[in-house]
């Protein structure tokens, strides 16, 4: 039986197509996607094989060669990027695989980079976040005063601030320990009720909890939704 | 360190200006007509300065010469001969007073000088200022100093009759000045169309200013160009280093565009930062030579009789180009960068 939610986030037959001299190279081939608009949803692959390129396609950070995506039945392709820009402002959460939090500010104040107006709430949430996370004592050391898992928590909370509909995780356990990558993946998970997590990883323990698994290998999404299942 | 050179290469220029300006400041109070080819100014020419309705007093007065030592070398300074009464009304006219000895004598070799005169050319009561061997200050007698002046001008005086028995060629001037203070300049005005220009030369402050500036227009003209292609200079070597800034913080412009950071509100914020960072610089650089003009002024200028201001606001405003051109180069700099810039390269570089 069909499920009747209506996807969030969708992927037609998206590709992105790189040329090595006059030899065409697809990190990610006719890719196909629907994601509700809450869940915890992971993507993994072996190193290589293009499921980073498939966040950049559907976060908007790079853009199709061919296909589209859709966020809630707007197509990427109609959108400058002065708007996929405000897209992924206001919509979009991010957690990298290196931190990339600026060294001269706190940790709340990084964690305040990614709000659109940063006022009072915005300050407010900001702290309560950190709370949450277990990092509030820390808010205001600076990055070089913190922990690898300090930081990427830190890159959590920065990622939930607008409490945005979709959060892009890439291998955001990979430069952590063992103990400080699940801590990282459980937060980010948490957040699967309010809206939909994303984690590209090639660690397969990672996403023992996800709701659903993507495979990618040489591009291509091995178990995605055809374009036939396509809603 | 830019602020520093620049406002300090313009500050020496510009104490020329202020030298020659308050050196013969003297001619804001009265002015002073001198014969061509006479060794005195025409009686008609002379009943024609009486006859100016602002005219006060006219006296006669016999130049001899000394000099004052510039930064630009030597400059002629006249010691004005003149008769008691009219002395002591150019004093009074000028604002100046006895700061040490007294008024020279009628007929006697005696000179008084103001005091930044005196120092400038480290002179001391009883030195002899005037001599026959000396060649810019010439005297058939010596002449020794017996006063110092202070006051807001520069004066050298002696008596109008001991320039008349030991300067036989020297011409007898005459010295005009106006009846109400403030209208000098009228009367220099008045004077400067009544006098022949064939037959007697009008010395006064608003020609001394126009022939100043007419003197250093191209003095200035080559400082604007040495100081435009100054501030190119530095604006493009600061804009370079912005650009060697702005890469290392790649990472940082990066994450906030992968973030949903608009372009334009990367660059506002590198126009914040730059412009916050040549404020503040100009602030710090434009103190510091405050600074270093005062110390320059009080250890070296000052205590040789040179002027030097370290407040010209002419000097600062030569500066402002600076962190304007700087700021602007940077953030040409910065805004090809980002123009360019895909936040994707840079998150990638797993490092």
């Amino acid at each position: 039986m069909a499920d009747p939610s209506p996807c969030r986030l969708r992927a037609d037959r998206v590709s992105l197509r790189y040329f090595d001299g006059d030899a065409a190279t697809y990190a990610v081939h006719h890719a196909c996607l629907c994601l509700r608009p809450a869940g915890f949803i992971g993507v993994i692959g072996p190193s290589g094989s293009g499921k980073s390129s498939l966040l950049y396609l559907l976060s908007g950070l790079k853009r199709a060669t061919e296909g589209d995506v859709w966020m809630d039945a707007v197509p990427y392709s109609r959108m400058d990027d002065r708007a996929l820009a405000d897209l992924r402002r206001r919509r979009f959460g991010f957690v990298f695989q290196q931190p990339f939090l600026l060294s001269y500010l706190t940790a709340w104040e990084n964690v305040l980079t990614a709000a659109p107006h940063g006022d009072r709430s915005a300050g407010r949430r900001a702290s309560t976040l950190l709370e949450s996370l277990g990092i509030g004592p820390l808010a205001n050391r600076h990055p070089y005063h913190l922990s690898g898992g300090e930081r990427q928590r830190v890159c959590v909370a920065r990622a939930m601030i607008n409490e945005p509909e979709v959060i892009f995780a890439d291998e955001p356990t990979a430069a952590l320990d063992h103990v400080n990558g699940h801590a990282v993946i459980d937060l980010l998970a948490s957040y699967r009720h309010r809206g939909t997590v994303i984690v590209v990883t090639h660690d397969a323990e990672m996403l023992a909890g996800a709701d659903r698994v993507y495979r990618m290998r040489d591009g291509i999404l091995e178990n995605g939704d055809g374009p036939a299942n396509l809603p | 360190m830019s602020v520093a050179l620049v406002a300090s290469v313009v500050s020496l220029v510009d104490s020329i200006d202020l030298t020659v300006l308050t050196m013969y400041g003297y001619q804001r109070h009265f002015a002073v007509v001198t014969p061509r080819n006479a060794l005195a100014v025409p009686e008609d020419i002379a009943e024609r300065i009486r006859s100016l309705p602002d005219t006060g007093s006219v006296y006669p007065a016999r130049p001899a010469f000394t000099v004052v030592k510039t930064i630009f070398g030597k400059m002629p300074f006249v010691v004005f001969g003149l008769p008691p009464q009219g002395r002591a009304e150019i004093l009074q006219r000028c604002g100046l007073r006895i700061a040490s000895g007294r008024l020279p004598r009628d007929g006697r070799p005696e000179v008084a000088l103001s005091a930044e005169i005196a120092r400038n050319r480290r002179l001391h009561l009883g030195d002899v200022v005037l001599e026959p061997n000396s060649e810019d200050s010439y005297s058939l007698v010596p002449v020794r100093l017996v006063g110092t002046l202070q006051g807001p001008v520069w004066l050298a005086t002696t008596s109008e009759s001991f320039v008349r028995a030991h300067f036989p060629v020297a011409p007898r001037a005459l010295v005009v000045t106006s009846r109400d203070p403030d209208r000098q300049g009228a009367l220099d005005r008045a004077l400067e169309r009544a006098v022949p220009r064939a037959r007697s030369r009008v010395w006064t402050y608003r020609a001394l200013v126009r022939d100043t500036r007419e003197a250093l227009s191209s003095l200035y003209l080559i400082l604007a160009v040495v100081i435009a292609i100054i501030v190119f200079s530095i604006a493009f070597l600061t804009g370079m280093l912005a650009n060697i800034y702005f890469t290392q913080r790649l990472p940082e412009f990066a994450t906030l565009a992968a973030i949903g950071w608009q372009r334009r509100a990367l660059l506002l914020r590198v126009l914040g930062e730059t412009a916050l960072l040549c404020t503040v610089g100009w602030a710090v650089g434009a103190l510091a030579t405050v600074g270093l003009l005062s110390a320059i002024k009080s250890w070296i200028m000052h205590p040789r009789g040179l002027l030097l201001e370290p407040l010209d606001v002419a000097a600062y405003r030569f500066t402002l180009p600076l962190p304007i051109t700087i700021t602007l180069f940077a953030l040409v700099a910065v805004w090809l960068r980002l123009k360019r810039l895909d936040p994707v390269s840079i998150i990638e570089r797993r490092q």
